[in-house]
């Protein structure tokens, strides 16, 4: 699996640290945890525990891709979305939802606002969370 | 329904009958000829007779009628029906606990729904709240094993690995609670798209490596169809349902035997089969083996933990994909659960089509 990653054109993008990633996530220490498995990677994090301060971070300079909680106090990860999806700004930067919510209604409105895929937290290991970053990035930007 | 075996007939033809024959019954008593007969009460007689008959048969059977009427509509569904009517004899009688029972299965009906609700609304707060916690064990045990966190040594990574599985055992009985409750309540969501088959079986197969490896099960996997073959499905649910049936073979299986999992392609359908050396499914409890939270006395036996869920959801699920699923088993030989997915893509519709969810009554 490792190889495959590495084979990625975007891996040596990340390896050059000038892959930005935000991360919307009110579990501080899940927050922490994938942190550390991104920055490991060679990614640039940067963190918000709601929404609102996701935006904000956003606005002051575009990530390369968002990671996005649903349940989170104040704004939601679906009123993040619709707000990106309002901005020009914010409009093309790609989300991938990282949530524990994950029934079928849950991922279709997710997706129907914009969101790229959904990753129940539950059910992948930080390094499947990066590899299937590593494979979005790919096919956006390379 | 036929005329004469309506109760309204009969009453009707009854007593028409018998004021006929009253009438005849007078005559003799008066010695009328028949002449006089008919002079005397003549055809007036008889069409009086026929409508009071009629009047009475209306006036018996009308609070009949409306009786019948409010319990079909009960019987269809509808519990809503005011049942009101003012006698006092038999029939007042009949309606007023008529009534009472109808309010009865109205009340019950409601409660059902409400407990229902609560049920799912607890089932799916549970487990949000404790898939949380659980994803952080995960990760942080992860990254330790995956030597985020620095060097561990030999023991350390078995210690971990073992947490690791258990954690992951928790995650999968959380989400085999979650299934359950979708799936009584006719919202068990499938999303269905075009799948890498073998990637999916393969992921299942991977993940439960670590499990087979801490009981001494030896796990192998046959690929019998090309690994770019696509069918539609719903990965996440096959890896499941995969899952599901591999966790069986390797809980049930003693230390040193073998589990083999084959996946291939006959006559246009997918063929996955799991077979185990394990403890095997005693005869007589076969056919309950895929109903909910049954397990077999011999597995109970050897492994207190299970949930009894597994092959339940896994039969909903390769059902949904229009498939069937089975077994053949010997006790203290083993046990071998298949199942069949068509790989042709006009499958969906037709399960579309002959989705019935459970509890929804159409």
């Amino acid at each position: 699996m490792d190889q495959k990653q590495n084979s990625l054109p975007v891996a040596r993008a990340v390896e050059k640290n000038s892959v930005k990633l935000v991360i919307v996530e009110d579990d501080k220490f899940l927050r922490d945890l994938i942190i550390r498995k991104l920055s490991g990677e060679g990614f640039l994090v940067k963190e918000a525990a709601t929404g609102e301060e996701g935006l904000e971070i956003m606005r002051e300079e575009a990530p390369q891709l968002l990671l996005l909680d649903i349940l989170l106090p104040g704004l939601s990860g679906y009123d993040v979305l619709e707000a990106m999806q309002k901005s020009e700004q914010l409009k093309s930067i790609p989300v991938v939802m990282l949530s524990n919510l994950g029934q079928k209604e849950e991922v279709e409105r997710a997706k129907s606002l914009g969101a790229k895929d959904f990753l129940i937290k539950a059910k992948y290991t930080p390094g499947e969370i990066v590899t299937r970053i590593k494979e979005i990035l790919d096919e956006l930007y390379m | 329904m036929p005329f004469y075996s309506s109760f309204a007939a009969r009453v009707f033809l009854f007593s028409c009958a018998a004021m006929l024959l009253l009438l005849v019954a007078a005559g003799f008593l008066m010695q009328m000829t028949a002449r006089e007969f008919f002079l005397f009460f003549g055809i007036g007689g008889i069409g009086a007779a026929f409508i009071l008959s009629f009047l009475l048969a209306y006036i018996i059977t009308r609070p009949i009628l409306k009786l019948a009427k409010a319990a079909r509509r009960i019987a269809e569904g509808d519990s809503s029906v005011p049942v009101d009517m003012e006698r006092n004899d038999e029939i007042g009688q009949l309606f007023h606990f008529f009534s009472g029972t109808a309010k009865h299965v109205r009340e019950s009906r409601e409660r059902e729904i409400a407990l229902s609700q609560i049920k799912s609304q607890f089932v799916m707060v549970a487990a949000h709240q404790l898939r949380t916690p659980l994803s952080a064990l995960k990760w942080s045990l992860r990254l330790m094993l995956d030597g985020d966190m620095g060097e561990i040594n030999e023991k350390q990574r078995e210690f971990l690995e073992q947490s690791y599985q258990t954690n992951e055992h928790i995650i999968r009985l959380i989400n085999d609670f979650l299934d359950i409750s979708r799936i009584e309540e006719g919202r068990f969501g499938f999303q269905f798209q075009k799948t890498k088959i073998l990637d999916s079986i393969q992921k299942a197969v991977e993940a439960s490596t670590a499990q087979a490896a801490i009981r001494g099960v030896r796990l192998s996997f046959v690929k019998d169809i090309p690994a770019e073959l696509e069918i539609i499905a719903d990965e996440s649910r096959i890896y499941t349902a995969v899952m599901n049936i591999l966790d069986n073979a390797i809980r049930y299986s003693n230390a040193g035997e073998e589990v083999v999992v084959r996946a291939a392609l006959t006559q246009g359908k997918l063929e996955v089969s799991i077979t185990d050396k394990g403890i095997g499914i005693p005869e007589k409890e076969r056919s309950k083996i895929f109903s909910r939270f049954y397990r077999a006395s011999n597995a109970i036996r050897k492994q207190t933990e299970g949930s009894g869920l597994g092959l339940f959801i896994a039969k909903n699920i390769i059902e949904h994909h229009g498939g069937t699923i089975g077994f053949t088993s010997e006790e203290q030989k083993g046990t071998r659960v298949f199942f069949n997915i068509p790989a042709g893509e006009d499958f969906i519709k037709k399960q579309e089509k002959s989705y019935q969810p459970i509890g929804e009554v159409k």
